[in-house]
């Protein structure tokens, strides 16, 4: 008997953890939406807005990976007014930040300080006010998939099709870089039996930050230049199914099926196609496809701090 | 339907409708606009006065029709069609920086645009009280007003107008993210409008002379830093020739670092070779903050004639402080985000955009310019080379005496090589020469050097500049670019001077007798009433006292004996009946003056046994 109740609290304890949770399912988490990527905030814990001349203070702030994808290799350099503060430790430093995924929707999330050490006022001087400056600069990838409808009935003879071909608006991808719009167009070729598929790609720049050629992530975030046409720039790839799509325009002299986004006025398109074309025998159905730009990105974020007289 | 008017009737609306015409051309012209217009020191209080003043006149002489409580009925609407067309430039500004960006001519085109509010409302709504010929002109205003419509649509840039996509948003131009912009703007302007029309009269400061650079006293300072020294107040009401002259003042004097040396000097230009005894003697040294009393006495007899000019020099040593912050970058990398179109104080956080010299406050403001921000830095050359303008202004009303010494900072890298503008050595110097304070003087980011000026003193409200000629050579670029895409470097400058202040002060002297042969030991006091027989130019007092004794008349113009320009008549005569004849008088003007009998009795007050009563005349018309 006794045996009895003691099961039978430890059935209603176990009993008692199992949420009723009718009429609902697992939610899916989706990472892949937002204009952000890396974000920097300047914390107040441990800094403090006004500090004393001839003393140490610290900024801290959080670097965040709020986009779906993971940075390696990314790199932020502190400014810091000479005249005013010393600098201590390294004024370039390297990061590397996970992203949002399923496993972990968050993303990663680092606290990091500032070292700092303000020096002697001038004379006469009762205050100044310095700026402490962090550029961040990181490569990242923008990664957008939909499901086009493909339609080889470039004619309409077909009267019942299970999908028709139609622009498709698209909001954003956990990244900074928005694959924002694709047109799909179907056109015959000279072949008969073939089709040409054609799609008009849009990107905008949808962060508060700029882009510039990935392989240049270090010269982004200290003084030296780029180099011509290095600025606003993005690669482009797209692929319905497994087959990459041929993008144009391309980067001068570089062969491939990559296409070269400019990004001038914070959005550009690019028009890929199929290499070879589609057979008619395909018919209409809805197909898979999968858009990826990889393009450096650099912001700065600065925090203002007032260096008073000791009297 | 409408009466037709007189167009006498129209005057007012009309006037009120020209003068709305030209404040906002003026405005379009002169600019409100930071970034792109012509700012006009002081611009914003006097548009804010204009506007103001137009609403008053558009109430009470335009609108507001018959009693006091209609015009006052009036001027709330008036006052908000003030308020839109006076704030609406401001807003435009930060509203429309990308309207702007492409240059003058849109940013004009945007003001005349947009807040011509007063002209509109006369032109659409009250076109009735407008003459014939004003809507005439108003319709030619509208015509041009559409004609630049046109002019802006045609233009893509403005076309392309957005706001920004901030973080979190989605990919497209939302109107929440237009709003949300809008509300920031209109909460930034509003504390810039306030903070502009406090400061800017204050702080702002144009060179007249020499070169044209912008300072800006030091916003933090709280503390008046300098000498000060009031006005000289005399020891007595009035003095004769016998009375020892004396004036005393008030110096203040405040320093946050050097102490200041200051040396008081007592003089009369109308007694040269006086030696007045005077306090404090010699140089006296103030710390901090203090408040310093000067007395000045010339003895008895020193001055011969009816006026003496007595001055006060207090000549102090006093340093002036300066900082002018630039930035620079890689010119390559410049060019490349201006050919990508990406502004680069925008691109790196760099809210002032245009930084101008900060001086700390004192007689002496320190001014300097260099080329225009982001500077860039050519690392193809083998030498850059650049010119810091450097002017002293004399903003006290004393005298620059003498610039003993400057010592320039510039930033690690830069070299000076020539100077030129005014007569100077300059010498490299190391932070070390600096001592007890160079512990703001860092070496290892800046260069020192000493400037030995040779200029004559400067008088109020004039300055002297310097031309100081840099160069950086091929190895010091890494030191001026740093290891940020921008750098940002300062300027300093601190200005050894001797500064002179001076106070003077004119008092008349009357002349007595400088002894009288028989001194009366007893009290005087009038018996009875004076006789007086005024003229036109000059009256006759008689009158008699109780003991003989000199007596003297003091006669002021008005009813009360208050007046400074007293004049004394004085009768030696030690006898008890007296007979004045008071001259220099004007027509048909009141007096009033008061008798006065003299005897050693009266000590306390210089020998004056001063009657209570005061009588009055008015002088005969001519």
């Amino acid at each position: 008997m006794r045996l009895a109740i003691i099961l039978g609290i430890c059935t209603l304890v176990l009993l008692a953890g199992c949420a009723f949770r009718t009429g609902t399912s697992i939610q899916e988490v989706n990472v892949h939406t937002g204009t952000k990527g890396i974000t920097l905030t300047f914390l107040d814990q441990g800094a403090t807005r006004a500090t004393y001349a001839d003393s140490a203070t610290a900024v801290t702030y959080e670097l965040a990976n709020e986009g779906a994808h993971d940075v390696e290799g990314g790199v932020l350099s502190i400014g810091v007014e000479d005249d005013f503060l010393q600098l201590e430790g390294d004024r370039v430093r390297q990061f590397t930040i996970d992203g949002k995924s399923l496993g972990f929707p968050e993303g990663d999330r680092q606290i990091q300080t500032v070292q700092l050490r303000t020096k002697s006022l001038p004379p006469q001087t009762e205050t100044v006010t310095t700026t402490v400056a962090v550029n961040v600069c990181y490569p990242y990838l923008t990664e957008a998939s939909l499901t086009p409808c493909v339609d080889t009935d470039v004619f309409g003879r077909v009267a019942t099709k299970p999908c028709r071909a139609s622009a498709i608006s698209l909001g954003s991808q956990g990244a900074p870089v928005a694959v924002t719009r694709i047109e799909p167009s179907y056109t015959q070729m000279s072949d008969p039996n073939l089709v040409r598929a054609e799609f008009i790609i849009h990107v905008r720049n949808a962060g508060g930050g700029q882009l510039f050629e990935v392989d240049k992530i270090f010269e982004a975030c200290t003084p030296q230049a780029l180099g011509r046409d290095s600025w606003n720039v993005a690669t482009i790839r797209a692929y319905l199914g497994d087959q990459q799509l041929d993008c144009t325009p391309k980067k001068a002299g570089l062969a491939g099926l990559d296409g070269h986004l400019v990004l001038a006025k914070t959005e550009d398109f690019v028009r890929c196609g199929l290499p070879g074309g589609l057979h008619k025998s395909l018919g209409t159905f809805t197909g898979t496809m999968r858009v990826e730009v990889e393009y450096g990105y650099t912001f700065t974020t600065t925090r203002q701090l007032q260096i008073r007289r000791l009297v | 339907m409408a009466q037709p008017q007189s167009p006498a009737q129209f005057a007012p609306a009309n006037l009120l409708f020209y003068l709305a015409i030209f404040i906002h051309t003026l405005d379009a012209i002169a600019g409100r606009l930071t970034t792109q217009g012509v700012t006009i020191p002081g611009g914003t209080a006097f548009f804010l006065v204009a506007y103001a003043a137009l609403a008053v006149y558009a109430a009470f002489g335009v609108f507001g029709t018959g009693t006091t409580a209609e015009k006052f009925k009036a001027l709330p609407i008036c006052l908000a069609i003030s308020a839109g067309a006076y704030l609406l430039p401001i807003f435009a500004n930060s509203i429309g920086a990308n309207w702007v960006s492409g240059g003058g001519v849109l940013t004009s085109a945007t003001l005349v645009l947009l807040f011509p509010l007063w002209v509109i409302y006369l032109g659409f709504f009250e076109s009735a009280k407008l003459g014939p010929k004003t809507r005439w002109v108003f319709g030619a205003y509208i015509f041009i007003w559409v004609l630049w419509v046109l002019f802006f649509t045609a233009i893509p840039k403005f076309q392309a107008v957005t706001a920004p996509i901030g973080e979190g948003t989605t990919a497209q131009v939302s109107p929440g993210d237009v709003f949300q912009n809008l509300v920031a703007v209109t909460v930034t302007n509003t504390q810039r409008l306030f903070g502009v029309a406090r400061n800017e009269t204050q702080e702002q400061i144009n060179f007249a002379t020499g070169d044209a650079f912008t300072a800006r006293v030091d916003r933090n300072a709280k503390a008046q830093l300098g000498v000060q020294l009031d006005s000289l107040q005399v020891t007595q009401p009035y003095f004769t020739s016998n009375d020892p002259v004396g004036v005393f003042t008030k110096l203040t004097a405040q320093t946050l670092d050097d102490p200041l040396k200051i040396t008081v000097k007592c003089s009369s230009k109308d007694a040269p070779g006086a030696a007045p005894s005077y306090s404090p003697l010699g140089e006296r040294e103030v710390f901090a903050q203090e408040v310093i009393d000067i007395d000045c006495s010339f003895p008895a007899g020193t001055f011969t004639k009816d006026l003496a000019a007595i001055k006060i020099d207090a000549d102090f040593t006093m340093q002036t402080f300066a900082y002018l912050k630039t930035y620079f970058m890689d010119r390559t990398r410049l060019i490349e985000l201006r050919n990508a179109q990406i502004d680069p104080f925008q691109q790196y956080g760099i809210t002032d955009r245009n930084p101008v010299t900060t001086y700390t406050n004192g007689p002496v403001s320190l001014a300097m310019g260099f080329s225009a921000p982001p500077v860039g830095i050519d690392t193809n050359v083998d030498e850059l080379t650049g010119t810091l303008g450097v002017s002293l202004r004399n903003d006290w009303q004393g005298q620059l005496k003498h610039i003993s010494k400057l010592h320039l900072l510039v930033p690690k890298g830069f070299t000076i090589t020539e100077i030129t503008g005014i007569p100077a050595t300059f010498s490299k110097a190391n932070c070390v020469d600096l001592a007890p304070l160079s512990d703001w003087c860092d070496d290892s980011i800046a260069n020192l050097y000493t400037v030995i000026p040779t200029a004559n003193p400067v008088a109020a409200q004039q300055s002297i500049t310097l031309r100081v000629r840099l160069a950086a050579s091929r190895s010091d670029y890494e030191a001026i670019l740093g290891t940020t895409p921008i750098s940002t470097r300062y300027f300093k400058a601190a200005a050894d001077y001797t500064y002179a202040l001076s106070a003077e002060r004119v008092i008349p002297i009357q002349r007595t007798p400088t002894t009288t042969t028989t001194t009366t030991t007893q009290v005087t006091v009038i018996q009875g009433e004076p006789t007086i027989t005024p003229g036109a130019t000059a009256a006759t007092v008689t009158f008699t006292m109780d003991v003989a004794s000199p007596t003297e008349i003091k006669l002021c113009q008005g009813s009360t004996m208050t007046c400074k320009d007293f004049k004394l008549y004085y009768d030696p005569n030690v006898t008890t009946t007296h007979t004045h004849n008071l001259t220099q008088l004007q027509p048909n003007t009141l007096y009033t003056f008061e008798i006065a009998g003299i005897s050693t009795a009266c000590s306390s007050n210089n020998n004056r046994c001063k009657q209570d009563k005061t009588y009055n005349f008015i002088t005969q018309a001519e």
